[in-house]
């Protein structure tokens, strides 16, 4: 296993008072792997991307506990010296407004090459890096700023940037989420073809199931600071494990589900200053029973690689409620 | 029957030189839910703008009940506005961060001065329970509420003047997919309960085709392709149309 977070936990400071909003969270990622986190927001989840390779700033937050094994090293022990040599290395980023990613004052040109590092024959890797993302005969032209270039080609850019030094994963935080859809069709076909390419481990954080339906290997899902269930794509997209994973998947909008109602989840996600006793889930799950309100569960197989949180699923899937439903 | 009918409808942002609405003709049917699907840019919100005479077109004509909107009066207008109304996408950008939501919905009776005073604070209760809130919700501010409790106060601004015809932009993009299907859902409800006429703008196909009666796919201004969602999204025959639906993820 390329990357292994254990028992990870975060804490957020909001004025004198400490939040926990990573709550222990176990995630691994193999060689070649494309995992995705799915969460809805204010759910902990850029939190843990951020946390592989300690990029929170300091003041407003603090990992408390936990390992992250990279290679086998845990990253959360190694000293800035260290991690220069992980981050943006062997570990790079790509995030949602590519813009903002990007410096207006240099050219595209230059900032790959500066992501390059220190290497002889940079025009010649530049060359290759371009090609690869597709921008060759536009950057070719070395003279070219972010402005100039549309959403979508400055993503092509950032991640030619996060793929220059020829990382063993990438984390990418909603890559396509600013995108139009023809357009974040063709950059998702550009991450798949980079990682088949390059053997890339890939951690794909996103709210949107049908992105991450469409481009991960196994997922990961996150609700109120803790991984609720986790297993290979397959199995989650057929034949979901929790509760509030079949909630979001009854909640995606499709041609198919036209004209009906929407078997939404009601209510709206716990605050972190106010969680529910027992499972987080509970207050807002079609499936409750008093025990749940008891003690949050833990993470229990439901079949091989795939974990749930939830107390009932085991029954729920036995009498077909889940299929049924 | 015709709710609104626009002709030849165009609009040009000189500065920018582009023309944003080109020549756009179509009619929206009473009781319909009328989507509008395109991308960025494509002229959906100016289009949106123009059917609510919040800008004025540079050619073309948009017919109310028959009648002209270019050629009636500013007072009409403003009367008109009470059948005409908009939920806007962005539950954060439209609501004033000062005002209580009791007080945004009551606003909208100030200006329509239909209402005398004690009876706009129980309507406004009637219209935040309508939307799933609640009189508890009266004189809370848009920071103590969530995306999609702020989307429901706009939707309750938009239902205060019992409106025929509501332009619905985007108002599930910027919302958790969880909060967009009770949004989604509270919209349906509305529409048949009220019998409400909605265009409903986005650039998501699953929304669209979730929802919508009929649809029209927006090109650089133009409408490239109009029709029952079941014809488009079946046999769609336009080769944009055919390109957005293969780049969607179901």
């Amino acid at each position: 296993m390329l990357l292994q977070i254990k028992n990870l936990k975060v804490n957020y400071r909001s004025g004198s008072r400490a939040m926990e909003v990573v709550r222990g969270v176990d995630l691994g990622i193999d060689k070649g792997e494309c995992r995705g986190l799915i969460g809805e927001s204010g759910c902990g989840k850029t939190t843990v991307g951020l946390s592989i390779t300690k990029l929170m700033p300091e003041r407003k937050g603090s990992i408390t506990s936990g390992e992250i094994l990279f290679e086998g090293n845990d990253i959360l022990k190694m000293d800035e010296e260290g991690l220069r040599d992980i981050r943006g290395r062997k570990i790079s980023y790509v995030f949602q407004e590519p813009f903002s990613s990007l410096n207006p004052v240099f050219t595209i040109y230059e900032q790959i090459k500066e992501s390059l590092g220190e290497k002889n024959n940079a025009d010649g890797q530049i060359a290759e890096i371009l090609e690869s993302i597709g921008l060759e005969k536009i950057i070719g032209r070395k003279n070219i700023y972010p402005h100039e270039l549309s959403g979508g080609m400055q993503q092509r850019a950032v991640i030619g940037m996060a793929i220059a030094s020829k990382p063993d994963l990438v984390v990418l935080d909603e890559p396509t989420t600013a995108l139009d859809v023809t357009v974040q069709r063709q950059i998702l076909d550009l991450i798949v073809e980079l990682k088949n390419k390059m053997n890339l481990s890939i951690l794909f954080i996103s709210h949107d199931l049908r992105v991450v339906f469409d481009i991960a290997d196994k997922i990961s899902i996150m609700y109120a600071g803790k991984i609720v269930e986790s297993g290979p794509k397959e199995e989650i997209v057929s034949n979901p494990g929790h509760p509030y994973t079949i909630g979001l998947i009854d909640s995606v909008p499709s041609f198919e589900h036209r004209k009906k109602l929407f078997n939404a989840i009601g209510g709206r996600a716990p605050l972190f200053s106010k969680l529910p006793e027992g499972c987080k889930f509970s207050p807002r799950c079609r499936f409750k029973i008093d025990k749940c309100a008891e003690k949050e569960p833990e993470l229990e197989n439901v079949s091989t690689g795939h974990v749930s949180r939830c107390i009932r699923i085991k029954d729920l899937r036995a009498d077909g409620i889940i299929k049924g439903r | 029957m015709e709710l609104l009918k626009v002709d030849n409808l165009s609009k040009a942002y000189k500065r920018h030189r582009v023309t944003a609405v080109d020549g756009v003709s179509f009619p929206v049917f009473k009781g319909e839910i009328l989507g509008l699907v395109g991308e960025s840019g494509c002229g959906k919100t100016t289009l949106a703008k123009l059917l609510l005479r919040l800008i004025n077109a540079d050619k073309g004509s948009i017919f109310y009940k028959g009648k002209d909107l270019n050629l009636i009066s500013y007072s009409d207008m403003r009367n008109l506005r009470k059948d005409l109304q908009v939920i806007f996408q962005d539950p954060y950008a439209s609501l004033d961060p000062r005002m209580k939501a009791g007080e945004v919905i009551e606003e909208v009776y100030d200006i329509h001065k239909n209402i005398p005073g004690r009876e706009k604070r129980n309507k406004a209760i009637e219209l935040l329970e309508t939307v799933g809130l609640g009189e508890s919700y009266l004189n809370r501010l848009p920071a103590e509420l969530s995306g999609g409790e702020r989307q429901r106060i706009g939707i309750a601004r938009a239902l205060a003047t019992s409106p025929e015809f509501i332009v619905c932009d985007e108002p599930v993009s910027s919302l958790d997919i969880s909060i967009q299907a009770q949004i989604l859902n509270l919209l349906i409800d509305l529409q048949k309960r009220k019998n409400l006429t909605y265009l409903f703008i986005s650039h998501d196909l699953g929304v669209i085709g979730s929802i919508c009666d009929r649809v029209m796919v927006m090109k650089s201004g133009r409408i490239v392709e109009s029709g029952l969602c079941e014809d488009v999204f079946k046999h769609p025959a336009n080769e944009y149309t055919r390109s957005l639906l293969k780049s969607a993820l179901f």
